[in-house]
């Protein structure tokens, strides 16, 4: 099974730094990349996030890559099609040329590095918890939080049908397949309603009165990473809009 | 000894008139571990479930220190703060984000102020062996690992009587050996243990008392070895006696165990009373 980006993030060397620096730093380069001039300020922030993410959150290389790459390409596609002008005369180069199509790259792709760095040390509950924090309302977290429990549970159980089915040759050809997907749905909805109701039982084994209220563990601020970030974006800040 | 649980005459017909249970009288002493044994469908995991509250039994009632359950608010309360259960599939019972976070709702519903619950929390890890998996969401924990937080959830209540819906089931050998061992630490505190099996080698090696089910029906309760060692009444209930029964019979048979002696647990147990003795019916076959 492949790990996905949520899993990397538990595994995380920075899962346990309290989500708000992380944020200041990602968004924080994130927003810069968005406002400034892309050159110089596009390379900088590559340079800074990926050192932060590399180095910093020792994410490894090559798993970085594997997300990177992805959206890298997306772009590279829509950078391609942009140097080009289909007009009367047929296809021609775009007047807006060169320099813009590449300033346009540079900036994605900073962002792009930015929500990286935020993705793979930040799992999504964490996120959800801190939405909470600042205002969220309590019902929405709540169901975000089940829901997130439960698709993984659905998507085991949906896995393991498609493999027995597939083991009876329910994926012999295009018809068969396409009947064995609607048993396969079929039969996930009163599953997951059965599960919902165990689940109800098991909760109210435990004293549930229709709130979860858990006890969070938060790691305290640290004056000294949210200087360093802050200088971070400071002098990023000031690169991009000096020598623009 | 002190009942700490009883039921009278419990009935429960489930919708569409499919009997689950019936007459069902039976009480759990404080301090003792229960199994309920019997095949699949008969009615075990139903009966585990009226002693929490999670069913309301048709007939017949349950009972917490002699007291009638009563099945308002406060009443389920009360009963499941002192009788905690875990459910046969730990995913059924995990919801939170992380381990921490799960085992911490059961404390914190029962009015725990935050420091207090904190330190159930973190005895109940202990307990449990799950240190260092604080942070760990349940979908990236390991069958075991699952098992023992939703124990741990059901321990951090502080319950005087944890009931155990199959607790071996799903478990490998390592598993299922943690198992007994944290199984067995708690009832060394003083905790009563009723779970359901459908293995009679667990139920002879963890058990103090047996109560056989067979088709909704109790129709044999007693202590460990009354029950484990009555062949026929096994049979009856669709289990047949494991190699370790048929063990522990021989050695009566041989002399080699005496009938009021302690029944051996384990099949190590009976293989070190077997290799104590001269191999003497092999010689003169040879």
């Amino acid at each position: 099974m492949t790990l996905s980006i949520d899993q990397y993030a538990h595994l995380s060397r920075w899962r346990e730094r309290p989500v708000l620096e992380k944020a200041l730093l990602a968004i924080g380069m994130l927003l810069l990349a968005v406002s400034l001039p892309p050159l110089p300020s596009a390379p900088c922030i590559i340079a800074c996030v990926l050192g932060v993410t590399l180095l910093g959150a020792r994410v490894p290389l090559q798993l970085w890559l594997r997300y990177a790459l992805i959206p890298a390409g997306f772009l590279l596609t829509a950078g391609l099609t942009m140097l080009f002008d289909v007009g009367r005369h047929g296809l021609s180069l775009s007047p807006a040329g060169l320099p813009v199509v590449c300033g346009l790259l540079l900036r994605s792709f900073a962002g792009i590095c930015c929500l990286l760095l935020f993705a793979l040390t930040t799992p999504v509950t964490d996120i959800l918890a801190s939405l909470r924090a600042i205002g969220l309302p309590r019902e929405i977290a709540e169901i975000s939080l089940i829901m997130y429990r439960l698709v993984f549970l659905l998507l085991d159980t949906a896995s393991a049908m498609h493999t027995a089915q597939a083991a009876r040759l329910g994926h012999s050809n295009r018809r068969q397949q396409l009947r064995a997907l609607g048993l396969l749905l079929a039969n996930l909805f009163p599953r997951a309603m059965d599960r919902a109701s165990r689940m109800e039982n098991g909760l109210a084994a435990r004293g549930w009165n229709g709130e979860f209220n858990v006890l969070r563990r938060t790691q305290p601020l640290s004056p000294t990473r949210l200087t360093w970030t802050s200088l971070l974006l400071g002098s990023v800040l000031l690169i991009g809009s000096l020598f623009s | 000894m002190n009942t700490i649980l009883s039921v009278q005459q419990l009935g429960y017909t489930f919708p569409g008139h499919v009997i689950a249970l019936s007459g069902i009288n039976l009480s759990i002493q404080q301090g003792r571990c229960l199994a309920l044994l019997g095949p699949n469908g008969s009615g075990k995991s139903t009966f585990l479930q009226h002693l929490n509250g999670s069913l309301q039994p048709n007939q017949g009632s349950v009972f917490l220190e002699q007291e009638a359950v009563s099945y308002s608010r406060q009443g389920l309360n009360r009963l499941r703060s002192k009788v905690g259960l875990v459910l046969q599939d730990a995913d059924d019972q995990l919801f939170a984000a992380s381990v921490f976070e799960d085992i911490s709702f059961g404390p914190l519903n029962q009015g725990l102020a935050a420091d207090a619950a904190r330190q159930r929390v973190e005895q109940a890890m202990q307990a449990m062996g799950l240190v260092g998996l604080e942070n760990r969401p349940p979908h990236m924990l390991s069958g075991g690992q699952k098992k023992r937080v939703a124990i741990a959830g059901a321990l951090a209540m502080a319950p005087e009587v944890l009931l155990l819906d199959e607790p071996t089931a799903g478990l490998d050998h390592e598993g299922i050996a943690q198992l007994i061992a944290i199984l067995h630490s708690l009832m060394q505190q003083g905790i009563t243990i009723v779970f359901s099996t459908h293995d009679v080698d667990l139920a002879c090696r963890l058990a103090d008392d047996i109560a056989l089910f067979a088709a909704g029906r109790v129709i044999g309760f007693g202590e460990r070895s009354q029950i484990l060692l009555d062949r026929e009444m096994l049979l009856a209930a669709k289990l047949s006696p494991s190699l370790l029964l048929q063990m522990v019979a021989l050695a009566q048979d041989k002399g080699l165990l005496a009938a009021d002696a302690t029944m051996p647990r384990t099949d190590h147990d009976i293989m070190a009373l077997f290799s104590h003795q001269q191999p003497t019916a092999c010689q003169t076959a040879g």
